[in-house]
């Protein structure tokens, strides 16, 4: 196929240019604006919606460690040999003189006098029955923890899906287990039970190993682009570690150019290199040309003979190698 | 009247002079008492401002810090029964034998802020991690990690060639050329083993600098080698050969980064290079067939060198609690100009000058994310996002003749530097309608445009419906629907010549997808949680009369969890996916057509046991286990054809692993593990395939692994605070 590549993107860029302007002037923008007039109006019914909460304790940690890091729950203490119990920190809980209740919240009526007979109230967060909802006890890590990486909390899947910071993280404890690669995705498979089950096919990233945690390719605090990935787009975090194939090639192969998973299933299959189906049928989705690309192959191919070239061992591979793109003056056919 | 007026008239102004000085002093008052209030130490929790505890009485006595090194080391040795490439794989353990077993994770902690720590794993054998992860808390840190992934994808390979896993293969000196591989006399004895492996290294380098200001500074350089080899095909017209190709990769990356951080807003700009660097600009291999026209070599072009550059703004603002925007802009390019090899290699052929002496490769990239979420009210939130994605080709385009396979010439084909564009739109709602109910509606509209390809156009709309019931007290429900309709502006003319006129590609035809998704979540008692899943999808691409004409998707699965006090947990999982897939063709595009489905199941399922703390001096120990079972399904009906189902493929694993603890002195624990894991496979593309198998295939002879390993190990592991 033989075109002028200038008018074509010439044309292209109009045709979007204009697509993307009448967007963004019919829908975008007002929604926006909508959104940023009732965000501001409503403002002060939210100023009214506060949190009612309890005086703090009177002696802070000492009053907590009265009952609790003794010998029933000695990991407790923890805390106090990890980054958030830095005393030269003035972020850290203990840098910033709250203590304990910066992240449990104030626990005056939990530590006051209980009257016979009734529960002893919880700890406001972080804590069995604790009153506040997964999105404020969010807050209260998001305070602190606020910039780079948690900039695209708001709004993203699991912030939409109300999962919590302590539903993946553990601070009283010597090493978070979701910050170590080899144990991260037992943390996230915890809910991601499809994905566990994807990553024991016969051939996946080797995440089931502990060789590759999932935070390589998403970002569990949120992200702009699509499925949550670290970076703008697919193809861009797949050249992260497959940088051999981002190319440009003199001869290009377009499923590949545009999108990795038009072939392959990140998360694991049961064809090699992860292929979400065995050539040549996964080529002749595509190719349908008169001669052996459009051939049927078969059983009868399996019996080694001159037709069984097109189907055994790399199949359409075992000629036409360059299947990600050829930088070969004669590689039309990704041949060479 | 005229007496009481003045009255009435005298106490009306003293009741208003009364009423407005009470006022004043009110206002004063409540002035002196919002004064009074912000003159009152106040702390943040959860988002508000709220009044902040005597801190003279928090004194923290009994808080015990611990300062200097604490940690531990393991070391000890393994032993592994057999070796099976498939089983090593990502474990490192490539061959049977002793191997050692050390891992270290130390830390270190000083008054004013300085930490320092070492973590590293399977530190003697080939896919070892170790970090070094150091500074001052809340100023700066800096970091070395080191990181090694080893595959294994077989031992069980030979080949002919000399050189094997090299940019030049060669053939031995009498090696005796055939028109099919039955007349390479010298091909049995000429076999040497290769193996198929190969490691990735990377070595990180990094910083991240904050002062007591917004600005925060970050940069990471990272260098990956990949060394080893993998299994490519070279072919001379319907004669191919599988060769042990060379990997040498080198990859170098940097960010670098600078944000400026308030408690409303945050921008950070940061700057991403990746260079790519192949040793090998080809690979030759001589043709181990009677060659056409004289062709006795070939010459495959291997990945060249690239780099890209992008730099992104990104960033987050919320103008007010019930508002935030996000998103990034990004702008790249990649650039690629290795010089280009000849045409060809065999001397007998026309071997013209080259258009140009490298390519010239040039794409540019923008990308814009952006994503506005409002939590209008209690009940009711909304998102709106915009996503853009521009891959711009601007690489030469120039008219190349064509060698094929080095054996004979053809027509010169211009290159299509291809191009794309993708805008979309999308928009969420989000409504509480009952406590125990709450609704999701979203639509996304992706407008999609290609350059070089008979679909110039394609539109995509995806609508979907979701509701989240809780049930019961401790019973969560999330049911979601969707569709996604595609339609695009196919001109089958420009589907090029000799293909056949009703192919459409599966990317851009058009279709449809319904899918509906069913969780649950429950938490039968504190101690005992279990959740359910079920998926399905239909995709249907009902315009297409050759290629993927329909694909299904169904996946369930069951996970169940018990805790037993602190002491012990206890999980069990099982799932099945099964995907189907047809596809239409039709031989030379007038002959017979041919209907092929695919049926591809999978069942997994494991269970695993963990004890926290245990009696006597043993302190935890763990038992996993893990069973999956896949089985392939492919049938091709055709004119004439009696049978069409394939031979079935199969792969079955089992693994089984266990671990325990024990305390030999007061800081010395014994550590003994026990990993086996048995493998079987069915894969008729491979098996029986050896060297010599297929008269036009001299293939590396790889066949399906399959036995059992096992593996022990007791280490040492010292402990100190």
């Amino acid at each position: 196929m033989q075109a002028s590549s200038s008018d074509g993107k010439r044309r292209i860029r109009k045709g979007m240019k204009r697509s993307a302007t009448a967007l963004l002037v019919t829908r975008l923008l007002p929604a926006l604006m909508m959104l940023i007039a009732a965000g501001s109006l409503l403002a002060e019914e939210e100023a009214s919606d506060q949190l009612k909460l309890p005086e703090f304790s009177r002696t802070g940690a000492d009053t907590c460690l009265r009952c609790h890091g003794g010998e029933d729950d000695p990991q407790l203490m923890e805390v106090l040999h990890g980054p958030h119990g830095v005393v030269a920190d003035p972020r850290t809980p203990f840098g910033s003189g709250l203590q304990c209740e910066a992240c449990h919240g104030p626990g005056g009526d939990h530590t006051g006098r209980v009257r016979p007979g009734k529960e002893r109230p919880p700890m406001p967060a972080f804590a069995p029955d604790s009153p506040l909802t997964t999105q404020q006890e969010n807050q209260v890590c998001l305070g602190c923890h606020q910039g780079t990486d948690h900039r695209f909390w708001e709004g993203s899947a699991h912030d939409q899906d109300e999962v919590g910071c302590a539903d993946c993280h553990q601070l009283h404890i010597r090493r978070d287990p979701i910050t170590v690669t080899s144990t991260q995705s037992e943390v996230c498979m915890g809910c991601h039970l499809q994905q566990r089950s994807q990553f024991q096919s016969a051939f996946s990233h080797p995440v089931r190993f502990g060789e590759m945690a999932c935070s390589n390719c998403h970002a569990p605090h949120g992200s702009p682009s699509e499925a949550m990935l670290h970076s703008a787009t697919l193809n861009q975090n797949c050249f992260g570690c497959h940088a051999e194939y981002r190319g440009p090639f003199l001869w290009e192969h377009s499923p590949v150019a545009e999108d990795c998973s038009n072939c392959h299933n990140p998360h694991g299959s049961n064809h090699p290199s992860m292929l979400t189906r065995r050539a040549p049928l996964l080529c002749q989705q595509c190719h349908s040309r008169a001669g052996h690309p459009s051939i049927g192959l078969t059983p009868d191919d399996i019996e080694p003979d001159t037709q069984s070239v097109f189907l055994l061992a790399g199949s359409c591979a075992n000629c036409h190698s360059q299947v990600h793109g050829s930088n070969h003056p004669s590689g039309a056919t990704l041949n060479r | 009247m005229n007496d009481i007026t003045p009255t009435i008239i005298r106490w009306s102004r003293g009741l208003v002079a009364v009423s407005l000085t009470l006022s004043a002093a009110t206002l004063f008052a409540q002035d002196d008492e919002v004064q009074a209030e912000e003159s009152q130490p106040t702390v943040w929790f959860a988002g508000q401002e709220i009044k902040a505890p005597d801190f003279e009485k928090w004194e923290c006595s009994n808080c015990t810090f611990d300062y200097g090194w604490s940690g531990s080391a393991l070391l000890g040795a393994g032993y592994t029964s057999d070796q099976l490439f498939e089983f090593g794989n990502y474990r490192g353990l490539d061959d049977d034998g002793v191997h050692a077993n050390a891992g270290i994770d130390l830390d270190f902690r000083a008054e004013d802020g300085r930490h320092l720590e070492i973590y590293g794993e399977d530190l003697g054998l080939e896919n070892r991690d170790l970090l070094i992860h150091g500074g001052r808390q809340g100023r700066y840190s800096a970091w070395l990690k080191y990181d090694e992934i080893l595959q294994l994808r077989a031992d069980d390979t030979r080949t002919p060639f000399l050189g094997a896993g090299s940019r030049s293969q060669v053939l031995p000196d009498d090696w005796v050329r055939g028109q099919i591989t039955g007349d390479m006399t010298m091909l049995s004895t000429s076999l040497r083993p290769v193996d198929i492996r190969s490691k990735r290294e990377t070595v990180a380098l990094g910083f991240e600098f904050q002062r007591e200001s917004p600005l925060r500074y970050a940069a990471e350089v990272r260098k990956t080698r990949r060394d080893g080899n993998r299994i490519r095909g070279g072919s001379f017209i319907f004669r191919a050969v599988q060769l042990a190709a060379p990997v040498r990769y080198d990859t170098t990356e940097l960010d670098a980064s600078v944000a400026f951080v308030k408690r409303s807003w945050e921008l950070q700009a940061e700057y991403q290079l990746s260079r790519f660097e192949n040793d090998s600009r080809s690979l030759r291999f001589q043709n181990p067939f009677i060659g056409i026209n004289g062709a006795s070599l070939g010459e495959l072009a291997e990945a060249p060198d690239n780099q890209f550059h992008q730099v992104m703004l990104s960033g987050s603002w919320r103008p007010s609690p019930l508002l935030t925007l996000a998103g990034q802009v990004a702008f790249g390019r990649i650039e690629q100009d290795q010089a280009l090899l000849d045409f060809t290699v065999n001397p007998n052929l026309a071997n013209p000058e080259l258009p140009r002496a490298a390519f010239d490769g040039e794409v540019d990239t923008r990308v814009i994310n952006l994503r506005a979420s409002s939590r209008i009210s209690r009940k009711l939130s909304a998102r709106v996002t915009l996503e853009y994605d521009e891959r711009d080709n601007n690489s030469s385009q120039d008219a190349w003749l064509q060698v094929v396979a080095d054996t004979f010439v053809t027509e010169p084909r211009f290159n299509e530097p291809l191009s794309h564009e993708r805008l979309a739109f999308g928009a969420q709602v989000d409504y509480r309608a009952l406590s125990w109910l709450r609704l999701t509606a979203a639509a996304k509209r992706t407008e999609t445009e290609r350059s070089f390809e008979e679909v110039r156009n394609a539109d995509t709309d995806r609508y979907s419906l979701k509701a989240r019931i809780r049930a019961a007290t401790k019973l969560n429900l999330t049911i979601e629907g969707s569709r996604e309709e595609r339609d695009n502006d196919l001109d089958p003319s420009l589907l090029g010549p000799q293909e056949n006129p009703s192919l459409r590609r599966f990317h851009f035809a058009e279709k449809d997808r319904d899918a509906l998704r069913v969780s649950a979540d429950y938490a039968i008692t504190e101690d005992l949680a279990a959740g359910l899943y079920y998926e399905y999808a239909d995709e249907d691409y009902s315009d297409t009369r050759i290629g993927l004409s329909r694909a299904k998707s169904q996946s369930l699965g069951l996970d169940l969890s018990r805790a037993f006090g602190d002491s012990a947990t206890v999980h069990a999982w099982l799932s099945y996916e099964r995907l189907r897939a047809t596809i239409f063709g039709a031989d030379s595009v007038v002959g017979a057509d041919w209907t092929a489905r695919q049926n591809d199941e999978f069942r997994s399922g494991g269970a695993g046991l963990r004890f926290h703390r245990l009696p006597g001096a043993w302190r935890q120990a763990s038992f996993d286990l893990n069973y999956s079972d896949a089985e392939g399904d492919i049938r091709l009906a055709k004119r004439g054809v009696f049978d069409p189902r394939f031979p079935e493929l199969q792969t079955k694993r089992f693994t089984f692993e266990a671990s325990a603890e024990r305390q030999m002195r007061e800081n010395l624990d014994l550590v003994l593990d026990y990993l086996v894991g048995r493998l079987t496979e069915q894969d008729f593309f491979r098996d029986g395939i050896g060297p010599a198998a297929v008269p036009n295939l001299l293939s590396l002879g790889e066949a399906t692994p399959g036995g059992t390993v096992h593996v022990i190990s007791a280490s040492l592991r010292y402990r100190f605070r």
